[in-house]
């Protein structure tokens, strides 16, 4: 089920309607149930996947409370049993492919052929949720969960389900037990959120998809210009699709009294890629940091096992995201950017010791510039449906300036006006499109709310709060009619999370 | 929770009030507004047409109402629709009859296509965006019902402005505004409602080549679906109690294309059934000899450019006696 259906505005008050209606002792099973029919809105099979890791996992914490001594050996179990699935489902294919290429190359006859199966939706996000909650209790920070029930919703649980926040069995188990009232607050501020996610997804997100999807289809039908101005609206699509997405999982989770940790704070501020990525899907960049990083050694050993540690996260993240080549290459720039920011930016302009607070605005804003720019030519790969594409539109993001600024100058001569305004504009964006001009206003409204919320240190009560209720309340009309006059309904896009 | 709970009466009630407006608002200015073949027809009030051609864009992009007229003398209005089951067709022509249209005379084109269940042969068979104005009629509920879940239309029916906010990009609040439509349809308007042939680029034959091997036409032995053939019997019992005589056809198929279904002539018999039930005229040009040549052809279903010129002619010369 999708956030941004009918289906939703109907399945969401009623599961929180029961939810609370319900006594405590039956929460769980109101969550789960409503959590399996969420699932299984999509690809009914796919809960089996599901069913047995859970079971796997619940499991597998019981023993290595049971049997402290052999839990080293049951964790690996449990881990060789969720990357396998993992596998299966979303690298064999990737592997086997590449496998079958060298094999020819080298003339064998190479036997075995791909298999023919869907990856079930989220599986990247559940699995990781699982094995979070495995290598927990075997590092003994979380007791392992003894209420099937409760551990099934734990990995199931609806709002972050298909897409994250990849949850933290500390964060989110011992909420599930807790006796939990409806508050005002937590409503409300639910709520609240749940529209914002609502705005960024449909109004942005999907209207930017309706703008870029025939670039990034067809780059050698556009000029130059218009792939560099695809790429970059592409940059506020993902991050409006992904933390929209979010926005909406933390309200709906908020609403029900359940707080799920931030996935997202203001990322397009940041002024260094390793910034960057402390701000963009904290809960996948957090779980790399805790359970792949650190025990590589982290920072605290020599440079080139710190930078190995570096490529080793990124090309892990970029496979992560898609068992393909442009996934790779996209976590191998981003392993690239924060490695050459360590070796030359800090060896040679000494940026870390000058300190923050001395730097002019205008310095800050370079680096906010810079590393928007950087991390928005990596989106390339991740957008593109493979490297091939990607490299295609790369070239032609270098073609066609000349033509394209010699027709503005001609066209000045005759054209005045709106006429002018589109032969200008880059995306050819009047032909098919009918609310160009009100997405690309919903961008200002977007970066606005997130200088609020980058100056609020990311604080989105803080943000969203307008203390006069006159003003509030408008606010709040002015995002719902917004969504209802130009979001996407009749052709609303998954959210692009899905996928992985 | 009591504060929340007059809160949110107050907000939900304030939102219904703001979207009941919007919506009187949009029901009274998109009329004004005619941006496609839909809103071309549906203006139509108290016209009288000697013949009007109903059918889906087998009617559409086939049947030339300019040179019907020329050669008639006859009015004549094309009322094909892109992609239309006759359950739409239905409801478009009881549309323009409540809006006091008259003619004398509808062809209705039937053929194997339009009698099989309609998901299988358009892939949006039901628009249900161009009736939205109308979703207290019972044909168009019972149509909706068929067609989309039974919620979505109760939403529309009873959530105020719920039905535009979904379809936003066909009724843009700037169409509202500005009575501009973003991309008028102004072609098929000009023609009398007739969408000329798309001009390939590619040679016609290869296009035949093409759709005759694609898939669907290779595997699919296709049934008569009952309820949607009940809706050809309808459309005919419509006609004629608002006063029209009623001419069934078959358009044209490619002699290859027609060979692919094994039990073509089934829909044949069904259709001449109807018309004996309902002592209407048939005349069937998937018997024609224009089927054995391809050069009449932009698709294996679909006459270009010299065979729609040629099926018009031949339908202009059955009204000469027949009005």
């Amino acid at each position: 089920m999708l956030f941004n259906s009918f289906s939703f505005l109907l399945f969401f008050p009623i599961v929180t309607l029961l939810y609370y209606i319900l006594p405590h002792k039956y929460r769980w099973a109101i969550l789960l149930f409503a959590s399996c029919f969420f699932y299984m809105y999509f690809i009914p099979a796919f809960i089996l996947v599901l069913l047995f890791t859970i079971v796997l996992d619940y499991w597998v914490g019981l023993q290595m409370e049971k049997a402290p001594g052999k839990k080293r050996q049951i964790l690996i179990l449990s881990l060789i049993a969720n990357i396998g699935i993992l596998f299966i489902f979303k690298y064999f294919n990737f592997f086997n492919t590449n496998l079958a290429v060298v094999a020819e190359r080298i003339g064998w006859n190479y036997p075995i052929e791909n298999l023919r199966i869907i990856l079930p939706i989220g599986l990247s996000f559940h699995t990781f949720q699982a094995m979070s909650y495995t290598i927990e209790v075997y590092r003994g920070n979380q007791k392992a969960e003894r209420h099937f029930g409760i551990y099934a919703l734990y990995v199931m649980y609806y709002p972050q389900l298909v897409a994250g926040p990849i949850e933290r069995p500390q964060n989110i188990l011992h909420q599930f037990h807790t006796k939990i009232s409806p508050t005002y607050v937590n409503i409300v501020e639910g709520l609240k959120r749940m529209l914002w996610g609502m705005f960024k997804k449909m109004v942005i997100a999907d209207g930017i998809a309706n703008m870029v999807n025939p670039v990034f289809g067809n780059p050698e039908s556009y000029l130059g210009i218009s792939c560099v101005v695809a790429a970059i609206l592409f940059a506020f699509q993902i991050y409006c699709d992904f933390s929209g997405y979010s926005d909406i999982a933390l309200g709906a989770s908020r609403v029900m009294g359940i707080t799920l940790m931030e996935n997202f704070n203001t990322p397009y501020f940041s002024r260094s890629v390793s910034e960057f990525w402390s701000r963009w899907h904290i809960s996948l960049s957090t779980w790399f940091k805790d359970y792949v990083y650190i025990p590589l050694g982290g920072n605290r050993t020599s440079k080139t096992k710190l930078y190995r540690n570096l490529i080793v996260i990124f090309l892990i993240s970029g496979l992560w995201h898609g068992a393909s080549w442009n996934f790779v290459i996209w976590g191998a720039l981003h392993a690239f950017y924060t490695i050459f920011a360590l070796i030359i930016v800090n060896n040679y302009f000494n940026l870390n010791k000058a300190g923050d607070v001395r730097k002019p605005k205008l310095y800050k804003a370079i680096q906010i510039v810079t590393t928007f720019l950087l991390v928005s030519f990596a989106w390339i790969f991740f957008r593109a449906s493979d490297l091939g594409s990607a490299l295609k539109f790369i070239s032609q993001c270098s073609t066609g300036y000349y033509d394209y600024f010699s027709g503005i100058l001609k066209a000045a001569e005759h054209n005045k006006g709106l006429a002018l305004l589109k032969t200008i504009d880059p995306l050819i964006l009047h032909r098919n499109l009918t609310h160009i001009w009100p997405i690309l206003f919903s961008i200002l409204i977007l970066l606005n709310f997130d200088i609020v919320l980058y100056r609020n240190r990311g604080i989105f009560t803080r943000a969203f709060t307008i203390k006069k209720l006159p003003l509030r309340w408008g606010f709040y009309f002015l995002l719902l009619f917004y969504i209802l006059f130009f979001g996407s309904f009749h052709n609303s896009q998954e959210f692009i999370y899905f996928q992985f | 929770m009591k504060v929340f709970a007059v809160k949110l009466s107050v907000f939900l009630l304030i939102t219904y009030f703001m979207g009941f407006v919007l919506e009187q608002l949009y029901q009274n200015k998109l009329p004004e507004t005619i941006c496609n073949k839909y809103d071309w027809v549906f203006s139509k009030k108290n016209e009288k047409y000697d013949v009007g051609f109903l059918g889906s864009s087998r009617v559409l992009n086939m049947l030339d109402a300019d040179t019907i007229e020329k050669t008639s003398k006859y009015s004549a209005i094309n009322l094909g629709f892109s992609g239309t089951s006759l359950q739409e067709q239905y409801l478009i022509l009881k549309k323009l009859y409540g809006n006091g249209c008259k003619f004398q005379k509808i062809y209705l084109q039937l053929d194997l296509f339009t009698l099989i269940t309609p998901t299988l042969a358009y892939s949006y068979p039901f628009h249900e965006y161009e009736f939205l104005s109308d979703l207290s009629d019972n044909d168009v509920e019972e149509v909706m019902r068929q067609f989309k879940p039974t919620y979505r239309y109760f939403l529309w029916k009873y959530l105020p402005f719920a039905k535009y906010a979904e379809f936003n990009t066909r009724y843009s609040f700037t169409r509202v505004l500005s009575g501009h439509c973003y991309n008028s349809d102004e072609a098929t308007i000009i023609h009398k409602g007739f969408e000329k042939p798309a001009v390939r680029v590619s040679s016609e034959r290869t296009d035949i080549f093409r759709t005759l091997h694609s898939k669907r036409l290779d595997t699919i032995v296709y049934n008569c679906d009952s309820v949607t053939a009940s809706y050809a019997d309808k459309i005919i019992d419509l006609a004629k109690k608002n006063g029209s005589l009623v001419t069934v056809y078959t358009a044209p198929l490619y002699k290859d294309v027609k060979s692919r279904y094994s039990n073509h002539k089934i829909f044949t018999n069904r259709i001449k059934n109807i018309c004996e039930k309902f002592n209407c005229g048939y005349y069937n040009y998937g018997e024609d000899e224009m089927c054995n040549d391809s050069s009449f052809f932009n698709d294996g279903t679909h006459l270009n450019a010299k065979g729609t010129s040629y099926l018009s002619l031949k339908l202009a010369e059955t009204l000469f006696n027949k009005l």
